[in-house]
């Protein structure tokens, strides 16, 4: 038998199903030998490393000659996510998929860009992929992109407003305010991704989420 | 491969490589030709970087330079490199037809470009992720999912394994053909799952065509093999993931 272990680190918010980088590495050996193994073992996971779909790709280096302009990075930044998205695209329904290309073409235009804000990190909006499939809704955010790049989706309904900041290590930033037996109430804090179902439920989170006409 | 709702397959690859390099002009040319089918061109550079430490200095030199295109959502690509022409489809993965039509289009317009280079090596790959649900589930018994994985002394890790990479490479009778199986777990792009790589690459290196309808041919024929490589090396379990 061959079993792999369900592992999740939740208090660090970083969880890791099953495999944790840090522990899996072996002692570093300096023969002809465990460079030979070392190497044939690369040349396979930067192939697998899901964020970087193409390793024929990642061993070329594109040419720089200084620093990149504006447009250039919002360019890159758009390539990212759209290729990170293609990972997931078998999750995804194909409309949500193209509208969500209309969404990011939008929000990585350069006429609307402020010059000093960061273009979507990826580590970002990894956090926010992860999220979709895993809360799965049907109607599709707005966005933008906070000062250091982290990407924005509000939900809004009616007078019910959800926020959801998606920083790095799949941890999520939430603001919310709704109606509630008639009352206004307001929340926020900061989850892993794995826990937002949980966090949301007692706000009816449907009211956001379930909305296919959107 | 039998038609999935949601195929597993993360990228696809045809790739033709030639037996001597192009040389920069050609490159370019072929750039030139092949750069309107795609909204988009990266760059690509290969350096070598020599670090001098007697007397501190730095020296680099470029070993090659080509091209990626690449489509408007990112999905289809085509890399131009010297010695290879790489065209590939990441997910979603919309059937052999379509990109062996644009992988042929594309080998059409470089031979135009080109005219007749002898070709070294022949060859597709299909990587292919399963994302097995996990949550609430302490371990997960691979052989549920692959017929490829690896054995090991059970007494020594009773509590099982967090991670494998595997490589294997043989011979196939039929065309000379030959094919390399790469599985790995990876870090899940999904909550409560894990990840399982299934990597499946078919190539022809000796007696490679050289002319059009034969080479489509080899490769449609790798596509039969590589399909049921597929099917040979995943279980009715991993199947109805891909089906759900």
């Amino acid at each position: 038998m061959s079993a792999l272990i369900s592992i999740r680190e939740k208090r660090t918010g970083s969880e890791v199903f099953g495999l944790r980088p840090d522990l899996v590495r072996p002692s570093m050996g300096t023969s002809d030998e465990a460079n030979a193994i070392k190497n044939s073992f690369e040349e396979i996971e930067k192939f697998q490393n899901w964020d970087r779909p193409s390793a024929k790709f990642a061993s070329f280096k594109l040419r720089s000659t200084g620093e990149k302009s504006l447009k250039e990075k919002l360019f890159d930044s758009l390539v990212s996510v759209k290729t990170m998205t293609s990972q997931i695209a078998m999750h995804l329904d194909k409309d949500w998929r193209t509208r969500l290309f209309t969404q990011l073409d939008d929000l990585l235009d350069i006429d609307d860009w402020h010059e000093d804000d960061e273009p979507v990190k990826e580590t970002s909006f990894g956090t926010f992929l992860r999220m979709i499939i895993h809360q799965d809704p049907k109607r599709r955010p707005g966005f933008g992109v906070s000062h250091k790049g982290f990407l924005i989706a509000a939900w809004t309904s009616g007078k019910d407003k959800l926020t959801l900041e998606y920083l790095p290590s799949d941890m999520i930033r939430w603001v919310l305010s709704c109606e509630i037996e008639g009352e206004c109430e307001r929340a926020a804090g900061e989850t892993p991704v794995w826990r937002l179902p949980e966090v949301l439920k007692a706000y009816r989170p449907e009211r956001w989420f379930l909305d296919a006409n959107y | 491969m039998t038609k999935y709702k949601r195929p597993p397959i993360t990228e696809a690859v045809i790739e033709i490589r030639l037996d001597e390099p192009l040389n920069k002009e050609k490159v370019e040319k072929l750039h030139e030709r092949l750069k309107n089918d795609y909204s988009s061109s990266d760059h690509l550079v290969e350096i070598e970087v020599r670090v001098e430490l007697k007397q501190p200095q730095a020296t680099a030199d470029e070993l090659g330079h080509g091209y990626k295109l690449a489509s408007e959502d990112q999905a289809d690509t085509l890399l131009i490199m010297p010695n290879l022409m790489a065209c590939s489809r990441l997910a979603p993965y919309n059937g052999w037809e379509k990109f062996r039509a644009r992988a042929e289009e594309n080998w059409t317009k470089w031979k135009k470009s080109t005219g007749y280079k002898k070709i070294q090596r022949l060859g597709t790959r299909y990587i292919n992720r399963i994302d097995i649900p996990a949550a609430d589930v302490e371990k997960i018994k691979i052989e549920d999912y692959l017929k490829v994985y690896p054995e090991y002394p059970e007494s020594e890790l009773p509590s099982g394994i967090l991670k494998y990479t595997m490589q294997i490479a043989g011979p196939i009778e039929e065309g000379n053909l030959g094919v390399i199986i790469n599985s790995s777990v990876i870090r899940s792009p999904l909550v409560d799952h894990l990840s399982v790589v299934l990597d499946i690459d078919v190539s022809l290196t000796s007696n490679v065509p050289q002319k059009d309808g034969e080479i489509w041919e080899i490769f449609d024929l790798m596509r039969v093999i590589k399909n049921r490589v597929f099917e040979s090396c995943v279980t009715d379990n991993a199947r109805k993931l891909f089906d759900k």
